[in-house]
């Protein structure tokens, strides 16, 4: 019986070792490629390169207009997040405050609003934006990135502020506590993992939006990270050493904050299931 | 008296203050879902003042074209590779790699660096490793000596690009489902496991009498989680598609929306964007019921 269990791990054990080759392939050619020479990504497209060129990252800096599209991406989430937490903050500490039955229908339908389906409405949704004159605009994205994720995030820090101690809020009363000081002094000094899981699940997922982007904005100045690799594809078919420094350049950054704040990372999809 | 009074007056301060954060997110976020419906009755074209009602028309036409029927032969088919694959794959990798070793931990946080990646990344990475001139998968079959594989077309056939579609959305989210289990895995304790062992229990019926029948609440918020994300994915479909915006013959009813937003009638990605609500809604009112049936089966 111990024996047939030593095999059973053997066999888990090469599927683990398997996965993770599949895994890095691609990551591995994504590295070789971009530091070849254009002639050696035909004649020698799997072994390491040759003579290793730095200069690859640089021409695919200039030419792929990566600072530039940096700069929209860093406005872009970086608004979207700041935006998205604060309002979510605010409607949850009302809520909180409020802690009535009846408001509890607000909260349901707040919570309702993520059961909407994402794409199915994009006709709909670009018309308003470009009524608003939002279309072919930071402030598209911007504003589209910092709604889509309340009631996700309303969810969330709704269950945390439940979680404290009455006493705390009672205590900040009778100090005589203003909302403005509870709410920033008392009470998000002791939610900011929550917070800060949010508020890196929200980076992540504004960095990368690809979809509301490329419909959102047309004049290339504008253009994301994502929009602007999309369109490196377009404008260098072939030249695919280019493309992988350009890919490289700009996913080393997500890599370093995901290895940094791994374990925020874990607590907000593995929180889903306890919740 | 006063105090309710005072209670009441304060429950109407604090929905003025969160009034405007509320209005902006459901007139940016929420309406534009609702307005689909009634959009899908008109034809237009986006800009011109000429907004005619057609009714039905819109949805049959949708209904009689070829895209009905391809879109939705697509649809499932991505939905059933993803859920198929995914959730088998993940569950195997999350059993095996249960116990917090610190090799295991260093593969979970491997399997999970994907997801930190874009989309386009992956799409991009991906079109070339499937390329037929160029592509790294033939110049390794090539390099094996297969020659029948040395100019496969990947990506050439319906279901096939469908099969290899899924396997690029899986290489870049398993880390969800991943994540997900190895959580609710560790909430079994670990007697179940002893017990079971001292009774003589194999891994494999260790497997289906323990493991699987605890994994249940967590597998079926998964299967919602796929069901959704597949019938919505459009990133890697448009990506490894011929170019953006051009049809694809894999192209799934979620893709056909994003295409529609580029013709000349509004109205017919709306209709399909109703059919596509439709038939989620259906499935979450599936998985509502069947859930609450095996969480009262548990308790």
């Amino acid at each position: 019986m111990r024996k047939r269990n030593v095999t059973g791990s053997v066999g888990g054990r090469l599927v683990v070792y398997a996965y993770a080759l599949f895994l890095i392939a691609p990551i591995y050619f994504i590295i070789v490629t971009s530091l070849k020479m254009a002639g050696e990504v035909t004649t020698n497209p799997l072994g390491l390169p040759e003579y290793p060129i730095i200069g690859n990252f640089v021409e695919a800096f200039t030419r792929g207009n990566i600072a530039k599209y940096s700069f929209n991406s860093v406005i872009i989430t970086g608004s979207a997040v700041i935006l998205s937490l604060l309002n979510a903050i605010i409607v949850s500490f009302c809520l909180h405050k409020i802690a009535h039955k009846k408001i509890g229908v607000l909260f349901y339908a707040i919570i309702m609003g993520s059961m909407l389906i994402p794409g199915v409405g994009f006709v709909t949704l670009l018309q308003l934006y470009m009524k608003l004159h939002l279309y072919n605009n930071l402030l598209g994205p911007i504003l589209m990135g910092a709604t889509t994720g309340l009631p996700f995030n309303v969810f969330i820090l709704v269950g945390f502020l439940r979680t404290l101690p009455k006493e705390i809020s009672e205590a900040a009363t009778i100090d005589g506590c203003n909302d403005r000081q509870h709410l920033f002094l008392v009470l998000l000094p002791l939610i900011k993992s929550a917070l800060a899981t949010l508020g890196i699940f929200a980076f992540v997922s504004n960095w990368n939006s690809l979809l509301g982007p490329l419909i959102l904005l047309k004049n290339k100045e504008l253009f994301t990270i994502p929009l602007g690799l999309l369109d490196f594809r377009g404008t260098y078919t072939v030249e695919y050493n280019y493309m992988f420094a350009a890919i490289l350049i700009t996913s080393v950054p997500l890599v370093v904050i995901y290895l940094r704040f791994q374990s925020y990372f874990v607590e907000a999809l593995s929180g889903g299931v306890k919740g | 008296m006063q105090s309710s009074l005072r209670k009441k007056l304060s429950t109407y301060k604090y929905v003025l203050i969160m009034l405007p954060g509320l209005i902006v997110w459901f007139v940016l976020s929420i309406w534009p879902h609702l307005e689909v419906f009634p959009q899908a009755f008109y034809k237009w074209n986006g800009y011109s003042p000429n907004k005619v009602f057609v009714g039905w028309q819109n949805f049959e036409t949708f209904y009689r074209s070829s895209a009905f029927k391809d879109g939705l032969l697509n649809t499932v088919l991505y939905v059933l590779f993803l859920f198929v694959i995914q959730t088998v794959l993940s569950v195997f990798l999350a059993v095996v790699l249960k116990r917090n070793t610190r090799q295991n931990r260093f593969f979970r946080t491997f399997f999970f660096l994907p997801l930190v990646f874009s989309s386009v990344m992956v799409g991009l990475t991906w079109g070339y490793m499937f390329d037929p001139n160029l592509g790294m998968l033939n110049q390794i079959f090539s390099a094996l000596g297969i020659k029948s594989l040395e100019s496969f077309n990947w990506l050439g056939e319906p279901v096939r690009a469908i099969f290899c579609i899924v396997m690029v959305h899986i290489w870049a989210n398993i880390g969800y489902p991943l994540t997900i289990l190895t959580a609710a895995l560790q909430t079994i304790p670990e007697d179940l496991y002893e017990v079971s062992e001292i009774e003589g229990a194999t891994s494999m019926q260790q497997f289906r009498k323990v493991t699987l029948p605890l994994l249940m609440p967590a597998l079926l918020r998964i299967t919602l989680l796929t069901v959704v994300t597949g019938a919505l994915a459009v990133d890697y479909i448009l990506i490894l598609g011929s170019s953006v915006g051009s049809a694809n013959e894999f192209d799934t009813w979620a893709v056909k929306i994003y295409q529609g937003l580029l013709g000349s009638n509004l109205g017919l990605p709306s209709a399909i964007g109703v059919f596509l609500g439709a038939i989620l809604f259906i499935v979450f009112l599936i998985q509502y019921v069947v859930t609450k049936k095996v969480e009262d089966s548990i308790h």
